[in-house]
C-alpha cells in the first residue's frame, strides 16, 4: 500500500484545481485586455506623447486622430468596403455551404466520399499559390480589381473549412428527427428547410462569425485583386497606412486609431454572440 | 495642416505655364500610371499637380493612375501577368533594378536622354541606375545617406561634425559627456544597421567596393583587410558608447524615434529622417546632416556617397511609351521638381531646385557628391538573395555582438562561394 501511495498523483483539492484555472485563464484574459486597452489609449495620444509616455493615460483624448484617420486617410470608405464584401461574402458562402454539407453528411451517393475528400484536400493549398492564376482569371472575367471579384474569391477559398465543419455539425444531428419528418410526408428539401436547417442554427452561427472574423482580416489576397484605393478593404488600408511610414512620417497615433477601428466589428461580434458561438462549437463537437 | 485648395489652383496654374512655353503637340493617350505612393501622402499630391499641369498644356494626354502603395513593383509584376496594360510606374530605384528592369519588362529611355537632360540632373543621378549603357530610370525624387542629427545638441557638446572616424569616435565621447549617446540604430533594421559596414568599406575602397568584394568568385574578396577593419570599427561604436547599449532590442521605429525625443543625437540613415519624424519631433526640430567621415589610408572621399533614389519607369509593353516617356521627361523639369519640394517634401534630382529646409544638407551633399554608391553597397541590386539570406543577416549578427568581427568574414568567404559554385 505504501509503494501505491508514492506511485499516485496526489489528488489536488478542488478549489486548488480552480484557482489554477482562475490564474491561468484569468492572467490571458488580463493580458489581451491590456494590450487591447494600450492600443485604446494609444489611439487618443499625440504621436510624440505616444513615444515619450507609452504608458500614460490620455486625459485629453486627442479624438482628432479617428476623424483624420476616418476622413483623411479614408478608413471610412474601407469600413464600408469591408463590411460589403465581408458580409455578402459570408451570406454567399452559407447559402452555398449550408446545402452542400448538409448533402454530404446525410445522402448517400457514390461520389460523396471523393466530394468530401477533394474539400479537405482545398483546405490544404497555400493561398499564396493561388495568386497568379486567380489573378489571370479576374482579369479574363472582368473581376480584377474588383470587390465582387474579391468577394468570389473569398466565397470560394472559404468553402471547404465551412462545408467541412457544418458537415461535421449535420452529423451531430439526430437521424431520427429526419425520419420522421419523412414518415410525415416531407420532401428532401423540405427536411432541410424545416427540420435540419433550424437544428443547425448555432452551427451556422458559429462557422458564419468565424469566416466573417477571419475574412474582416484577411490581406493577402486583397493585396494582389484589389489596385484601387477607393476598392481597399480595412487590411488593405492599414497596410498602407503602415508603409507610407517610410519617407513620408509616422502617424503612429493614427495607425493606431485604424486599429481600434479595424478591432471594433470583431470584438462587437464575440461580445454579443459569444454565447451562441461557444453552445454550437460544443454541440458539434459531441456526437 | 490640410491641402489648401485654392494653392492646389495656384500651383498648378504655375506649373502651367512654365509647361505651356515648352510643350510641343502629342497624340492623343490616356496614361496609365501605377505609382508606388498612397493618394493621402505629399508625394502623391506632387505627382497629381503635376499631372495636371501636363494635361492642361496637353489637352490630349489624361492620366489614369492607381496609387498602389509601396508594393507598386510586386502588384504590378501580378497584373503584368495577367494582361493589365500600364504604361509607366515609379518605385526606388535600386528595386526596380533588381526587379522590372533586370527581368527586361522596362523600355529603353535611352531616346529621352540627352546631353542637356543629363547636364540638369544632379551628378550620376541617371548613370547610377543604367545598364550596358541604356537608361531604364528617369530618376526625380534623390535621398541621401548621412548621419542626420540634432545640431543643438552637437552645440551643447561642444563638437563639430567629424571629417574622420577618430573624429567622430571623439563626438561620442563629447556627447557622452552631456549624458546622450551620439547614435542610436534599430536591431531588426539590418539595411540601416549595415550603412555602418557599406561606408567604411567604400571609405577604404573606394565607391562601389563592397559590389566588387562580391564578384570576387572565389569569395576571397571578404578576406580583404579592409573588409575585417570595417566589421572592427562598426563594434568599435557600440564599445567607445557611441550607441546605448539598450538599442540592441530596439525595434524599428523605437531607436530613430529617440532622436526625436532628444535622448540620442542622431542616426545613420538616408534623408527621409526629418520627414519620418515630423509629428515626433515636430517643425522647429534642430535638423543638421554630415556625410560619413574618412578613414585613415582609405581612397574613399567624404563626398563619396551612398544614395537611395525614386525613378520613374516606362513598361516595355506601354501602349503609349513613347508620349508616358515625354510626361518622365517633364517631372525633372524645374517646375516639377520645384513642385516635388514644396509640396511632396523631398529632395529631387534637378540641380538648382531648392531643398526643403529640414533636409538642406542633403542637398548641400547630394550637390558635392564626388561619387555615388547604392544604399548599403548595392547587394540588394544585383544579387537581393544573397542579401536577404546572408549578407544582411550575418552583418546584423556580428553588428549586435553575436558574432565575432573574424567570423563574420570567414561566414561571408565561404558563402561567396558557394553561392557562385551554385550560379
Amino acid at each position: 500500500m505504501k509503494s501505491r501511495k508514492s506511485i499516485l498523483p496526489r489528488r489536488w483539492p478542488r478549489r486548488w484545481k480552480n484557482a489554477a484555472s482562475y490564474i491561468i485563464v484569468g492572467g490571458w484574459s488580463g493580458f489581451s485586455l491590456f494590450f487591447v486597452l494600450w492600443v485604446v489609449f494609444a489611439s487618443l495620444k499625440s504621436t510624440r506623447k505616444l513615444f515619450s509616455k507609452p504608458w500614460s493615460i490620455p486625459y485629453d483624448p486627442a479624438f482628432g486622430n479617428y476623424v483624420k484617420t476616418w476622413v483623411s486617410s479614408r478608413f471610412g470608405d474601407y469600413f464600408l468596403n469591408s463590411l460589403l464584401v465581408v458580409s455578402l461574402s459570408v451570406l454567399v458562402l452559407l447559402i452555398v455551404s449550408t446545402p452542400a454539407a448538409y448533402v454530404l453528411s446525410r445522402g448517400k451517393f457514390r461520389s460523396r466520399q471523393v466530394i468530401s475528400s477533394f474539400l479537405v484536400f482545398g483546405m490544404g493549398v497555400p493561398i499564396p499559390l493561388l495568386f497568379v492564376p486567380l489573378a489571370v482569371i479576374m482579369a479574363k472575367l472582368g473581376l480584377a480589381d474588383t470587390l465582387s471579384g474579391l468577394g468570389l474569391v473569398y466565397v470560394a477559398v472559404s468553402i471547404p473549412f465551412t462545408v467541412f465543419v457544418l458537415q461535421g455539425f449535420f452529423s451531430s444531428l439526430p437521424s431520427e428527427l429526419e425520419s420522421a419528418a419523412r414518415i410525415d410526408g416531407c420532401k428532401d428539401w423540405q427536411i432541410f428547410w424545416h427540420v435540419m436547417l433550424p437544428l443547425a442554427k448555432p452551427g451556422i452561427l458559429t462557422v458564419a462569425i468565424l469566416n466573417f472574423v477571419g475574412l474582416w482580416n484577411e490581406f493577402q489576397l486583397a493585396l494582389v485583386l484589389i489596385d484601387s484605393p477607393e476598392n481597399r478593404t480595412l487590411s488593405l488600408g492599414m497596410y498602407s497606412l503602415i508603409t507610407s511610414m517610410k519617407y513620408s512620417g509616422g502617424d503612429w497615433a493614427g495607425l493606431f486609431a485604424g486599429v481600434t477601428i479595424v478591432m471594433i466589428p470583431t470584438i462587437a461580434l464575440f461580445l454579443f454572440l459569444s454565447d451562441r458561438m461557444i453552445s454550437g462549437i460544443t454541440m458539434g463537437g459531441v456526437k | 495642416m490640410l491641402f489648401s485648395a485654392s494653392r492646389y489652383v495656384l500651383s498648378v496654374a504655375a506649373l502651367t505655364t512654365g509647361l505651356m512655353a515648352s510643350a510641343g503637340a502629342g497624340s492623343a493617350a490616356e496614361l496609365t500610371f501605377w505609382s508606388m505612393w498612397n493618394e493621402t501622402e505629399p508625394q502623391a499630391k506632387a505627382l497629381q499637380m503635376i499631372m495636371d499641369a501636363y494635361t492642361v498644356a496637353n489637352p490630349e494626354t489624361t492620366f489614369s493612375v492607381v496609387w498602389n502603395g509601396r508594393q507598386n513593383q510586386t502588384k504590378l509584376r501580378g497584373a503584368l501577368q495577367a494582361g493589365t496594360k500600364v504604361d509607366f510606374m515609379d518605385q526606388d530605384g535600386d528595386q526596380l533594378v533588381g526587379g522590372l528592369q533586370k527581368e527586361g519588362l522596362a523600355y529603353d529611355l535611352s531616346g529621352i536622354v540627352d546631353d542637356e537632360l543629363k547636364n540638369a540632373l544632379l551628378p550620376g543621378t541617371l548613370d547610377l541606375y543604367s545598364s550596358d549603357g541604356k537608361y531604364y530610370q528617369i530618376t526625380y525624387i534623390y535621398n541621401t545617406v548621412n548621419f542626420w542629427y540634432n545640431k543643438e545638441m552637437m552645440d551643447e557638446a561642444g563638437a563639430t561634425p567629424p571629417k574622420t572616424w577618430d573624429d567622430l569616435i571623439a563626438v561620442c565621447d563629447a556627447v557622452k559627456g552631456i549624458g546622450k549617446h551620439a547614435l542610436v540604430v534599430e536591431s531588426d533594421a539590418a539595411d540601416y544597421n549595415m550603412l555602418f559596414f557599406s561606408n567604411l568599406v567604400e571609405r577604404t575602397l573606394g565607391a562601389n567596393a563592397v559590389l566588387k568584394l562580391m564578384e570576387d568568385k572565389s569569395g576571397a574578396g571578404w578576406a580583404d583587410p579592409a573588409v575585417l577593419d570595417a566589421a572592427q570599427k562598426s563594434r568599435q561604436l557600440w564599445d567607445a558608447g557611441c550607441i546605448a547599449e539598450d538599442a540592441r532590442g530596439f525595434q524599428w521605429p523605437a531607436g530613430q524615434t529617440t532622436v526625436a525625443l532628444g535622448d540620442t543625437m542622431g542616426e545613420l540613415v538616408g534623408s527621409w529622417l526629418p520627414t519620418e519624424l515630423l509629428e515626433t519631433a515636430g517643425q522647429d526640430f534642430p535638423w543638421a546632416a554630415f556625410s560619413f567621415p574618412e578613414v585613415p589610408g582609405g581612397v574613399g572621399k567624404s563626398t563619396d556617397m551612398e544614395v537611395a533614389l525614386i525613378g520613374m519607369m516606362v513598361l516595355k509593353d506601354s501602349p503609349n511609351a513613347e508620349e508616358a516617356a515625354q510626361f518622365l521627361k517633364y517631372v525633372v523639369s524645374e517646375e516639377a521638381q520645384k513642385t516635388m519640394v514644396e509640396t511632396g517634401v523631398v529632395g529631387v534630382t534637378r540641380k538648382g531646385v531648392e531643398w526643403p529646409a529640414i533636409i538642406a544638407d542633403g542637398a548641400t551633399s547630394a550637390a558635392e557628391a564626388t561619387a555615388l554608391s547604392n544604399f548599403a553597397g548595392g547587394l540588394a541590386l544585383y544579387y537581393p538573395d544573397f542579401n536577404s539570406n546572408v549578407a544582411k543577416p550575418e552583418y546584423n549578427k556580428m553588428f549586435l555582438g553575436q558574432a565575432t568581427p573574424e567570423e563574420f568574414v570567414a561566414t561571408m568567404v565561404a558563402a561567396t562561394a558557394e553561392y557562385w559554385k551554385a550560379q
